[in-house]
């Protein structure tokens, strides 16, 4: 069954989809849960690279640099904590830990507004990504210096529920993860839709020239949006420390992941995020199993030029074109 | 403690200026990862060179010929990227004249480095690049104190085979589901697998190739739950030994005989308490083998001094890497000088052995004379069950079902 390497290994695959269709069906509602509670957590990741990207024109490279950080932080964070105060209750101190790594990743990413993103504000796209694949390396430097660089994991202790004699399996950290990403984007999504500040953030999205003569500050618009991207990294980071791994390298597939996920929703299109990233969550996990993880990245980037093709052809039917 | 913090500080001002400061000082040339993704292991690496250079010289040096030599380590950061190590060695071995070179940390940066070696005659003991391939170029100026990578995991595949006829199972019965990074070090340790597996015709029923920017596992695994494998075989550095551990335990996965490599340098046994017991672990090198010489002592009291020293236990990586030290040292001696044809021949007949095994070089390079270890996480601990020989526990099999 084992293919040599190299060989497109044709056999593993046929044995896969009947694993699939026939030996035990019931994996496919794991497959699909679980690829429903990752693409929860990648969701809020690129909800916040969705809102930088659809207000400012920046693709923020640090996007991933920023979830790892926010990890970082609640993961030593709920580490005293629990040194502090041993028997406190370990779930609570994991909740509290993503308001803090919120305020803190928040915080950071005002700074590098103010020391770098600023200075790139409404320039050439190319200057931006550079600028902040910049900022990208120096804190993947920084935080192996740092926090050296050790794996770290969080490790919440939390049930698994099994449904089905045991053949599907939820781990409770996961179906957290997915809970408190979630209810973070409904926030998001109402503070967007209703607020003051968020329709000002609408209207320089739409126009900046026009906001700006209405008399909104758009710079004020501009550094508060990359704080709350900030403040979103953060949660994100804490999710990913107890769901996954920490590492200080590890950042750069998050940011490759949300930019998939925008791009199949479409820049601008902020509600459509979240569903990019459930159906990715799944189609990944599917990927994974039927071709092997080897192909699961390859699987996920081959979508982006399918879907930009299909739309385009979509919209030249109404006589419109991507932008 | 402090003693050995100035020590330290010397040795590596002797390092610094250590080019000509002293016609008895044999300088080693080191470019070894203080920063990038291998600088924590990088930094056991430098501790074990460090560590047995200090303790040569306290001994009285290298003695060549009647005259007792310092030895010296010059060090660069390889920034953890196998150009830059390339370069630092051209650097080490055409600017600042070192005529040995101990290895870097990883396969990656020795098979970067190994060509430069070669090309210039440069005699190099490496202790930390396992992977096969660097064996099968024809260098003749790379040996490795450590087993090769294709050895790291066929251990287990022999202790499933015993177990199968202690059970009065068929070998051929037992199935085998297997998860490694898509890295040239893990694929070996891959081909290891399957040449023993196929050697007792055991089935192979999940070959699964994990990417190297890995954090999730969730297909495999559920692979693993439907297929049932008596042995689930996992390598994939430390992100993979602990990604394995967590996942496991989170989606409920059984499987009766579970082996990886990277367990220590993972730390599963502190990340994940007894989520990770039972899991068995390949390793170089054990405090607890009975492996001893005249400098360090037993393998237990160079863990003592180790600990002593730079205050944390040994990895096999900070073993290893005194061990080259000290074959650098004894070839010198039998070679009578410091000429690179006379001390790379001497290598080349190095037999002798170590605190951390006997070494003996093959016409590759490689060490042929030392087995792998396997533990197994009991009780929280990491206790020596493979080979038969040195085991220090009876393996638990199968695992308990929680």
């Amino acid at each position: 069954m084992a293919a040599n390497k190299g060989d497109f290994p044709v056999e593993n695959i046929r044995a896969n989809i009947s694993l699939l269709t026939d030996y035990a069906p019931v994996i496919n509602l794991e497959l699909i849960i679980i690829g429903l509670l990752v693409g929860a957590i990648f969701g809020l990741i690129a909800y916040g690279m969705a809102l930088v990207w659809g207000v400012m024109n920046i693709i923020n490279v640090a996007q991933g640099a920023f979830v790892i950080l926010g990890g970082y932080v609640a993961f030593f964070f709920t580490g005293a904590m629990l040194d502090l105060m041993p028997g406190s209750p370990r779930i609570l101190w994991i909740v509290l830990s993503m308001i803090v790594a919120a305020f803190a990743v928040g915080l950071f990413a005002l700074i590098v507004f103010r020391l770098v993103v600023e200075k790139v504000l409404e320039k050439d796209l190319f200057v931006s990504l550079l600028a902040t694949f910049g900022v990208e390396l120096v804190m993947q430097q920084s935080m192996n210096q740092i926090f050296t660089a050790e794996e770290r994991v969080l490790d919440a202790q939390l049930q698994t529920f099994s449904f089905l004699d045991h053949m599907v399996n939820i781990p409770g950290s996961r179906a957290l993860g997915a809970a408190l990403g979630v209810s973070a984007a409904i926030i998001l999504v109402i503070v967007v839709r209703y607020s003051r500040f968020g329709r000002a953030m609408r209207a320089t999205a739409q126009n900046p020239r026009a906001a700006r003569i209405m008399g909104i500050d758009t710079r004020q618009v501009y550094e508060r949006t990359f704080a709350l991207n900030g403040a979103i990294c953060g949660v994100a980071g804490s999710i990913v420390a107890f769901v996954y791994i920490l590492h200080p390298f590890q950042g750069l597939i998050y940011t490759l992941r949300s930019f998939v996920i925008v791009i199949l929703a479409g820049v601008g299109n902020i509600a459509g995020v979240i569903f990019a990233a459930l159906g990715l969550g799944i189609y990944e996990n599917y990927a994974g199993f039927v071709l092997g993880p080897e192909f699961q990245n390859a699987m996920v980037f081959i979508i982006v030029p399918i879907a930009l093709l299909v739309r385009s052809a979509v919209l030249r039917r109404k006589r419109q074109y991507l932008k | 403690m402090k003693h050995y913090i100035l020590k330290g500080v010397s040795a590596l001002a002797i390092s610094a200026f250590g080019i000509g400061a002293s016609a008895d000082t044999i300088v080693l040339g080191a470019a070894v990862s203080q920063s990038g993704k291998y600088s924590t292991n990088g930094q056991h690496t430098m501790n074990g060179y460090n560590m047995a250079v200090d303790m040569i010289n306290a001994a009285g040096g290298v003695m060549i010929d009647g005259t007792a030599h310092e030895l010296a380590i010059k060090y660069y950061d390889d920034e953890s990227t196998p150009a830059r190590g390339a370069e630092l060695a051209e650097r080490l071995i055409s600017q600042d004249g070192v005529k040995f070179l101990l290895g870097p940390y990883s396969s990656g940066l020795t098979k970067a480095i190994a060509p430069v070696t070669e090309k210039h005659g440069v005699p190099m003991v490496e202790a930390n690049g396992a992977s096969r391939s660097l064996f099968t170029n024809g260098y003749k100026n790379l040996f490795a104190v450590l087993s090769t990578s294709e050895q790291y995991l066929a251990s287990s595949i022999t202790l499933l085979d015993e177990i199968a006829r202690a059970s009065g199972r068929d070998p051929s019965s037992m199935t085998i589901a297997m998860a490694f990074e898509n890295d040239p070090f893990s694929q070996d340790i891959r081909a290891g697998v399957m040449d023993d597996a196929a050697k007792y015709g055991m089935q192979i029923v999940i070959d699964d190739k994990l990417p190297k920017d890995l954090s999730d596992m969730t297909p495999t695994l559920t692979k693993v739950r439907a297929l049932k494998p008596d042995l689930l075989v996992v390598s994939g550095h430390s992100k993979g030994a602990a990604t394995a551990i967590r996942q496991i335990n989170e989606q409920n996965i059984y499987v009766p005989m579970l082996a990886m490599t990277h367990c220590d340098s993972a730390d599963i046994i502190g990340k994940f308490g007894a989520g990770a017991e039972n899991t068995l672990c390949a390793a170089q090198w054990a405090p607890t083998l009975t492996y001893s010489d005249d400098l360090m002592g037993t393998a237990a009291e160079f863990a003592a001094s180790f600990a002593a020293r730079y205050d944390y236990a040994p990895p096999y990586q900070a073993a290893e890497s005194a061990a080259a030290v000290m074959v650098f040292a004894d070839a010198f001696t039998r070679a009578g000088s410091t000429d690179q044809a006379a001390v790379r021949d001497a290598l080349a007949a190095t037999d002798m052995q170590t605190f951390y095994g006997n070494v003996l070089f093959d016409a590759t390079g490689k060490n042929i004379a030392k087995p792998m270890v396997l533990y197994q996480v009991q009780g929280g601990a990491l206790k020596v069950v493979g080979p038969t020989q040195w085991a220090e526990a009876e393996i638990v099999h199968p695992r308990p079902q929680n």
